[in-house]
């Protein structure tokens, strides 16, 4: 059976074509969130002000605007309205972020058509996961890091996986790069290696791409992990949400 | 000398460690900028009045200010005397977006603030790229370049070694070429690969090569550069490249 799920690398062409907004009047957090951003591989413009979100809005359709509701010019709900009124922008999913957690508030931005409401301090795998719900086919729930990491695969010859690496990794799966194609529900035996840890675990082929799909087609196996030591996915964990959000103060985001 | 933080041996990941901050009051400016600098691998924070770049390069010290003259807050050169005159952003580069035929008092002035220099819009990607390099990077690049993936065959070394080459970086002058068997440096490769149906033949030399370390910058590979091209191949890498990184941005119809 053809698998159904698509590699990122594959429709990385159309991802590269759209962006979001963020809108902020606060230069801080549009700072911090615009980083993770970046760091989860979108593109973005930023917006201080409801009237520049407005207006860029009109120059390109962004693929989902993130607004804080205390914005300089205008209250979030008001911007929210409008953008919602607007054809050109009716369709463009919302989400809002708030000072504190309040369930009124919350209500209200979903009243308003947002899909959800975030408070700060902002947890960055809490942002990853709406924002994945709200532009992508096939929403992924644990962050994904792009690293590079030798690993070796113990039930295979040698010579088929000679040099793999990952290219993206998550706690529950991985993209690794090679050009030995393995069927799909293949059972891998792997060794990961991170930061001097030595990882065993299993894992089962969800897809494989070969190279020459197209200029942005990366050679490889998306894995599944099956088998993992509890301490070790936690190690996993928690590598990734300290890479994620290195150089950022915490609560700040 | 602007501030570059070198990545710390612990940093596993290559962040993108500058960013670049794009100033200017029309909204279609900002945004082609802000999306073919990103597309250029750059981070980039747009600021649509003087005040709130002022307010941005307060928070976070950028290590390039794009900036057009007529803000509409305020002139874009009074912007940057004050910055010039901040401790923190007296080092900050600034390129200034001039209108045509911009005033001869207006250049002079620009050339006075000293590691600033002046582009015309509509500015060709080409120049802004090679003119970001140039004010940011300490080895810069002058030809686009952009990550792709391609398959390559390399026709005079065995069939083991080319097995799953492809292309991570291309540009008209060169490439990175994905392998886990990068050859030494100086060797001569012939290579093939395919671009949008046109079959491209060059002869490269290779220029450094990497092996695994983690990080992403730091896949197994080599640096290739090109030694000898057809100028017809050479004219389509380039177009390939100019639409991959204007795709649905253009100034026309954005």
């Amino acid at each position: 059976m053809a698998d159904q799920r698509t590699h990122p690398s594959e429709n990385s062409a159309d991802k590269k074509r759209r962006f979001l907004m963020v809108v902020d009047s606060d230069a801080r957090n549009l700072s911090c969130l615009s980083t993770l951003l970046d760091r989860f591989n979108y593109q973005f413009c930023i917006a201080t002000s409801a009237g520049e979100a407005l207006e860029s809005a009109m120059v390109a359709v962004p693929s989902l605007v993130i607004t804080a509701l205390g914005l300089k010019d205008m209250h979030g709900f008001e911007l929210m309205r409008q953008l919602k009124q607007n054809p050109l922008t009716s369709q463009v999913p919302l989400i809002a972020l708030n000072s504190h957690e309040d369930l009124d508030v919350k209500k209200r931005c979903l009243e308003l058509g947002a899909l959800g409401c975030l408070s700060r301090p902002l947890d960055a795998e809490t942002l990853y996961r709406t924002v994945q719900v709200a532009v992508e086919k096939n929403p992924r729930s644990c962050m994904r890091l792009r690293t590079v990491q030798p690993i070796k695969v113990n039930n295979m010859p040698d010579d088929g996986f000679y040099g793999a690496y990952t290219l993206d990794l998550s706690e529950r799966g991985m993209f690794l790069r090679t050009v030995n194609p393995v069927p799909v529900h293949t059972r891998l035996s792997l060794q990961l290696n991170i930061d001097g840890r030595i990882i065993e675990l299993e894992a089962t082929v969800l897809y494989g791409c070969q190279a020459g799909g197209g200029p942005y087609c990366e050679p490889g196996l998306g894995l599944q992990i099956v088998r993992i030591a509890p301490k070790d996915q936690q190690f996993i964990r928690q590598f990734i949400r300290n890479e994620v959000t290195r150089g950022i103060a915490p609560g700040n985001a | 000398m602007a501030k570059h933080r070198m990545p710390a041996a612990s940093d596993r990941v290559d962040w993108k460690n500058r960013y670049l901050l794009v100033v200017d009051s029309d909204a279609t400016n900002r945004y082609y900028l802000s999306m073919l600098l990103q597309r250029l691998n750059y981070q980039i924070f747009t600021a649509a009045t003087a005040q709130e770049a002022v307010e941005m390069a307060s928070i976070s010290v950028p290590s390039l200010i794009i900036t057009a003259l007529d803000l509409k807050d305020r002139d874009g050169l009074e912007m940057a005397q004050q910055l010039k005159q901040a401790p923190s952003t007296a080092d900050v580069p600034f390129i200034f977006l001039t209108r045509e035929g911009g005033q001869l008092a207006e250049r002079r002035s620009l050339e006075q603030l000293g590691m600033a220099v002046s582009l015309t819009p509509p500015v060709s990607p080409e120049v802004l790229y090679r003119t970001v390099q140039q004010a940011v990077e300490t080895t810069p690049r002058t030809c686009l370049r952009i990550q792709t993936r391609l398959l390559v065959t390399v026709s005079n070394m065995p069939l083991n070694f080319t097995e799953g080459t492809c292309v991570s970086e291309l540009s008209e002058s060169g490439m990175f070429l994905h392998t886990p068997n990068p050859a030494v440096v100086n060797t001569k490769l012939s290579l093939q690969f395919n671009l949008n149906q046109s079959i491209i033949a060059v002869e490269a030399k290779v220029i450094y090569n990497s092996r695994i370390s983690g990080g992403p910058k730091h896949e197994p590979g080599m640096g290739l550069e090109f030694v000898r091209i057809a100028p017809r191949d050479r004219e389509l890498i380039r177009e390939f490249i100019r639409n991959e990184v204007t795709r649905d941005i253009t100034p026309m119809n954005a």
